[in-house]
């Protein structure tokens, strides 16, 4: 609950900051996207400028998302960043749908067991791609002091979305809101250059969701609450780069103590020589 | 007197029975895949659910919150009057605007597209009005107070991008 309050908040604060810019004509409502600092951070650091389109709070909130993500991994993912909010309220609302409609819940079974059959291994790779995008955004924007991800950014769409202009970014949009129908989070999941520079930060996070092998009861309602679906059951500690940190497998769990978020201190742990291994 | 013989049967012999290759596959490590340690290599400390997003959730606020006080925080290219009559930020910039933008472009760089064709005219001198509307196919009668970003969505080719590179060269 507490989750979908912050979303909530911040998808308001979004809102105020369009209709300011459409009706005062004076902040830019891409201001408040933290990956433009991230996107022009070379051309500031050689030049002391910032590229069209980003403003020094891009860079501040580049700044406080790097921050975030060192302690809390992909804490913005999961609780702040709106467009992946909105991706997750299609799917909650497909989901809604299915339940109420027996061809639409059979269509998306299907399509669910298709997916899991035929396009696993290909989907691992898929998952790569936000990397490729991150570079590509970044390094392009480096070299031609433009921002070449803009184009094709579906955020820019969703800002945008009162001009009803028909373009790439607009496509790109109505894909993603089309594939959260059936996935959770797909543009989180194979495209979001601003979740790969958290999945890269978030690696040196010392917190991470932490699975008790003793108290779990191997249902695989982790696993199956995850939005990033992460095999939390066949983990000891979640450290993923796709991990969202919106707690989703923890609130999940049935068993009390078998999942929790805990801090890695830098001290050994005591093991013993019997310890039992487990084999999932 | 008739009797009645039971024939007595010796025990069936019980026979054990390997037990199927699915029932002694749990007892072997899959191929491929390394056992699962059931505790990490690190001492860890629960941290409470409340307190960790509570933490989350304060950073960003304060480093924005730190910004905006140190006057580094801008959501608008344009210099802010009122603002700029009150201290600046920490480089003696205008609280609210970026890279210390004045009215008027100091190089080709600066031309934003908030900016009217008159700013521009008026940064390159050599420049007139009918000169900028020839080369970049504006029609002449176009009023040079039309920002350059209506210029760019008004259908006539023209293009920001392309603006700048010229008086790049130009200059």
């Amino acid at each position: 609950m507490a989750r979908y309050a912050t979303q909530a908040a911040v998808a308001g604060i979004v809102v105020w900051q369009v209709v300011r810019q459409a009706v005062w004509d004076g902040s830019s409502a891409e201001a408040l996207c933290p990956f433009g600092g991230f996107e022009t951070i070379w051309t500031w650091l050689r030049t002391g400028r910032t590229v069209s389109h980003i403003h020094t709070a891009n860079l501040v909130l580049a700044a406080a998302v790097l921050a975030v993500s060192l302690i809390g991994r992909g804490f913005f993912c999961g609780w702040l960043c709106p467009f992946g909010a909105l991706q997750g309220s299609v799917h909650t609302a497909a989901g809604w749908l299915a339940d109420r409609v027996p061809p639409l819940r059979r269509l998306r079974r299907r399509a669910r067991t298709a997916f899991k059959a035929r396009l696993r291994t290909p989907e691992r790779v898929l998952r790569y791609g936000r990397y490729a995008v991150l570079g590509w955004a970044v390094a392009g924007a480096g070299l031609t002091g433009t921002l070449v991800f803009r184009d094709v950014d579906p955020w820019i769409a969703v800002l945008s979305v009162a001009e009803f202009e028909i373009s790439l970014a607009f496509t790109v949009l109505i894909v993603t809101l089309a594939l959260s129908l059936f996935v959770r989070r797909p543009f989180c999941r194979y495209a979001c250059p601003l979740g790969a520079v958290q999945g890269l930060a978030g690696k040196l996070s010392p917190v991470a969701v932490q699975r008790d092998s003793a108290a779990c009861l191997g249902c695989d309602l982790c696993h199956q609450a995850c939005p990033m679906a992460i095999p939390v059951n066949r983990r000891t500690r979640v450290t993923d780069s796709s991990c969202l940190m919106c707690l989703q497998c923890v609130a999940a769990c049935p068993s009390q103590d078998a999942l929790g978020v805990r801090l890695a201190l830098p001290i050994p742990a005591i093991r013993s020589v019997h310890e039992p291994i487990e084999v999932s | 007197m008739s009797t009645t013989v039971t024939a007595v049967t010796a025990p069936a012999e019980t026979t054990t029975v390997a037990p199927a290759p699915h029932q002694t596959r749990s007892l072997r490590l899959p191929a491929r895949r390394a056992p699962t340690p059931t505790r990490s290599r690190l001492r860890t400390i629960r941290l409470p659910l409340a307190v960790l997003v509570a933490a989350l959730l304060l950073v960003p606020t304060v480093v924005v919150a730190g910004s905006m006080a140190a006057g580094w925080w801008a959501t608008t290219g344009r210099p802010n009057p009122a603002a700029a009559a009150a201290d600046g930020g920490p480089d003696g910039q205008p609280q609210g605007a970026d890279n210390a933008e004045t009215d008027l472009p100091a190089t080709s760089d600066d031309v934003k597209g908030w900016m009217t064709a008159q700013q521009v005219l008026d940064a390159f001198p050599p420049l007139t009005a009918a000169e900028l509307f020839t080369l970049f196919g504006v029609p002449a009668t176009t009023a040079t107070s039309t920002p350059l970003k209506d210029l760019a969505e008004s259908g006539t080719g023209f293009d920001l991008t392309d603006l700048r590179e010229w008086l790049k060269q130009h200059s």
